[in-house]
């Protein structure tokens, strides 16, 4: 939007509160259970939970479905802590370094009526599924690849095994990929319709899915967690920032998705609206490629040296948001609490392209529009700072993710989703040694020859059974990261929810919007 | 004769359809890979290898290129990377609504200005004449997302007559159609003034005069006829635009039709999709420009002589 069109939004906005004092109050109105609309950019291809995990997906199929263990982010108020309580089972036991039992609860329904039992949770963890040499959907595998088998001991007590020791595996079963679906229907319709209309057991199940204009989901009365508090949620494709607000302004919605943090304003001018703010469990990152001018890792260090962090939140984000302290979150069970923050120095960083020799050579960065929020404002105002040090960067926008990554980058763009609070869950599937980023099969130059030591202790996170050990090698392989500089963060985004001032709810640190009973509920609190 | 101007016709449609289908075929393909669009930005390469391969996008391209017309020979337009849809039945699902929006938007111009435009004319020069044409520049220099953009914070924001978004309701309609319809009447009124105009200064017009016909009779029976094959040519392109033009207007007003799911589908390099759309507005286009012909024929005799006896008219 033109900062014109902005103005003109944001003044409109105050002429018509001042115009109507009196906003209709939808939900208050409503008798027993409100409707809940929610209005959302898009909608997503499927509802296969395993097969669409893109941020658009997973905020509604949290809804649908649940786990064995849930992440309980809330348990500290904050929407981004990873205590773990009982889910689908009620009590789980580690029997050794790979093998665990869970104990289901029972009388658990699906939305068609059916018991969730253990053959359940066999089916949807089986191999050829999401896991295995050939599965069905393939982006589950990263997360579910580390499984073994697992076995149905009886109706109600199931084990996993795992391939290898894994002290993840408690973190992995209440992520991404572990919610558990309905067998019999799943075999019945097959899995083409079962992502159209998926079962499980879930606060809310699908009712109408017509495509590019609604999903409209229902209370599942039987809720293991206790009755819905919403008698439906319908979620609603509104493209445009303006018409979502509007929409909201006006009624018609309740909650809207993706406001960027410069409309907040507009949207708390309105006495019966207001927003709720998330830091993402999400790194915005700069991939710096080793070669050509940065094949010297000095001056990969200087660009990130030369980037002023604190005044891009400040411009950008409101200062709403942080920049964690190397590749990590302060939810991590291995948090390295006292890891040396991204520094900004500008004087160290020409020093630095002084001893490289660096001379002027044209650094390319590309970055496709419109995926990453304020990405290229962010760019823009890098390139400024990287001047000021000598640095000579070309700033090449494209139109997609793809155009971008075509030759002749130096700097892309990229993000790196925290699955799991721990290095497994990021770090190490990003950087490590089986990444991407250490074996460019397409473009060869861009392959991070990373140290022996760095892949060593990456070893060290994924088979050690020894937090305290785990920690010392994360320690070492974040510092030998921040030295090669393959890349840099910059901060991790702000996500915002606008709503009625009514809806008690809060956001999480992944793009799940959890709608249970717990974290919905209507008027004063 | 007529069947020889039709042979004709047909072989330029067919053509034109092959040329549009190879080349968004092509393009689709070479801007953009659907995997790294579609599948989260942190998805591994073994992952985007394999929806390449699921997709067939590992395949030389003339290979895709011989399987994409043996399939769409068969009438089989493909399956939505996106959902697993066949792209053709969401194309038809969306089709009824963009025909709605358009239908409303074309008639509300076609009310609005047809008789702003012959009024114009007939009182050229007159206040009324001058009031029509400013308010026609208004119309049509602006730009769909601002005009939409200002309605619905008028009558949805400010007023809360008309809803913002989505297609529920008849009252949904209102807002989108008169958008779209703005422009496009500003424009009608414009060319119907100038036709009118060019028709009006004719020596049989002043013929008709002479002999006593009355104004309405001028108008009607004389003047509009003549204007009426300039007038055709731009409503011809306009409704062939009316299937994927909408763009803006779905988008601002959250409408389901298919300029969304155009927008949204190239993004994301849906490519069955596009293809499908792209081909039905190109099928559009073709068949409008077709009878707009034939029309010209109809309307005026000289074009079909001409065309048929080889005179100059």
């Amino acid at each position: 939007m033109t900062p014109f069109l902005k103005r003109f939004l944001r003044s409109a906005a105050l002429a018509a509160l001042i115009a109507t004092p009196g906003l209709a109050p939808r939900l208050a109105a409503a008798q027993d259970r409100p409707d809940l609309v929610v209005a959302v950019n898009t909608l997503p291809g499927s509802l296969e939970s395993i097969e669409e995990q893109g941020n658009v997906a997973v905020r509604i199929t949290y809804t649908l479905f649940d786990s064995l263990i849930r992440r309980d982010f809330l348990s500290d108020g904050s929407g981004t802590s990873a205590a773990l309580v009982p889910g689908l089972a009620e009590s789980w036991t580690r029997v050794d370094d790979r093998t665990m039992d869970f104990k289901l609860r029972e009388g658990v329904k699906f939305h068609n009526g059916d018991e969730m039992t253990s053959d359940d949770v066999a089916f949807s963890l089986v191999e050829g599924r999401g896991r295995g040499q050939a599965p069905l959907f393939a982006e589950a595998k990263t997360y579910m690849d580390s499984i073994s088998h697992v076995i149905a001991l009886d109706r109600y007590n199931v084990r996993i095994v795992s391939k290898k020791p894994d002290i993840l595996m408690e973190q992995r079963i209440a992520g991404y990929s572990f919610w558990i679906v309905n067998a019999r229907e799943y075999l019945t319709v097959g899995a083409l319709a079962f992502a159209r209309k998926p079962v499980g057991t879930g606060p809310y199940k699908v009712v109408e899915w017509v495509d590019g204009e609604y999903l409209k989901l229902e209370a599942h009365d039987d809720y293991f967690g206790g009755k819905p508090t919403a008698a439906s949620i319908t979620y609603k494709i509104v493209p445009e920032v303006s018409a979502r607000i509007a929409g909201l302004v006006s009624g018609e919605y309740d909650i809207a998705v993706n406001i960027p943090p410069d409309q907040v304003e507009v949207i708390t001018s309105y006495p019966d609206l207001k927003v709720e703010r998330i830091v993402l469990d999400n790194s915005h990152v700069l991939r710096l490629f080793p070669y050509g001018p940065l094949a010297d890792k000095r001056v990969r260090q200087a660009i990130s040296l030369g980037i002023d962090r604190d005044l891009l939140r400040k411009a950008l984000w409101e200062d709403k948001n942080y920049t964690p302290n190397g590749h990590q979150l302060p939810s991590y069970g291995i948090y390295v609490e006292d890891f040396p923050a991204f520094e900004y120095n500008p004087d160290k960083a020409r020093a630095l392209l002084a001893e490289a020799g660096y001379n002027g050579e044209e650094i390319v960065y590309r970055l496709g529009l419109n995926y990453y929020l304020l990405s290229l404002e962010a760019a823009q105002a890098m390139q400024q700072m990287w001047k000021d040090i000598g640095l000579n960067i070309k700033l090449e926008p494209r139109e997609n993710n793809s155009q971008a990554a075509e030759p002749g980058a130096h700097i892309l763009p990229w993000s790196n989703t925290h699955r799991f609070p721990d290095p497994l869950g990021s770090f190490v599937p990003q950087w490590g040694k089986d990444s991407g980023v250490q074996n460019n099969k397409k473009y060869p130059e861009r392959t991070w020859n990373a140290p022996e030591r760095f892949n060593a202790l990456q070893n060290v996170l994924l088979t050690s059974m020894d937090n305290a050990v785990r920690k010392d090698a994360y320690r070492e392989a974040l510092a030998i990261w921040m030295d090669e500089a393959p890349g840099t963060i910059l901060y991790n985004p702000l996500e915002t929810y606008a709503m009625r001032a009514e809806i008690n709810w809060k956001p999480y640190g992944l793009y799940y919007m959890d709608f249970r009973p717990y974290n919905l509920t209507f008027g004063a609190q | 004769m007529m069947l020889q101007f039709l042979a004709i016709k047909s072989l330029r449609a067919a053509l034109t359809m092959w040329l549009v289908i190879t080349f968004v075929f092509i393009v689709l393909r070479i801007s953009g890979d659907p995997t790294d669009i579609l599948l989260p930005d942190d998805a591994s390469d073994a992952v985007r290898d394999f929806y390449r391969a699921k997709w067939g996008l590992d395949r030389p391209l003339w290979d895709q290129y011989l399987s994409y017309w043996s399939a769409l020979l068969t009438g089989d337009f493909g399956i939505s990377l996106r959902n697993n849809l066949p792209a053709w039945e969401m194309v038809m699902d969306r089709a009824p609504k963009t025909l709605l929006l358009g239908g409303t938007a074309l008639g509300f111009s076609l009310a609005i200005g047809l008789p702003l435009g012959i009024l114009a004319a007939w009182w050229r020069g007159s206040s009324l004449d001058r009031a029509v044409m400013t308010t026609a520049v208004f119309g049509f220099s602006m730009p769909n997302f601002f005009l939409g953009i200002l309605l619905i914070l008028t009558f949805s924001l400010h007023l809360r007559w008309l809803p913002s978004s989505g297609s529920d309701s008849a009252a949904h309609l209102i807002l989108p159609a008169f958008t779209l319809g703005t422009a496009f009447a500003a424009q009608l009124a414009r060319f119907t003034r100038s036709a009118m105009i060019d028709v009006l200064t004719k020596p049989y017009m002043t013929t008709a005069k002479s002999k006593g016909a009355s104004e309405a009779r001028r108008v009607f029976a004389h003047a509009l006829p003549n204007a009426s094959v300039p007038i055709v040519t731009i409503l011809g392109l306009k409704v062939g635009e009316l299937i994927g033009g909408a763009v803006v207007t779905e988008t601002v007003f959250a409408w389901p039709g298919l300029g969304r799911l155009l927008v949204h589908a190239v993004a994301v390099r849906d490519l069955a999709v596009v293809q499908a759309i792209l081909i039905l507005i190109a099928a559009t286009m073709v068949a409008t420009n077709l009878l707009v012909d034939l029309y010209y024929g109809w309307a005026d005799p000289r074009v079909r002589v001409g065309r048929t006896k080889g005179v100059r008219a």
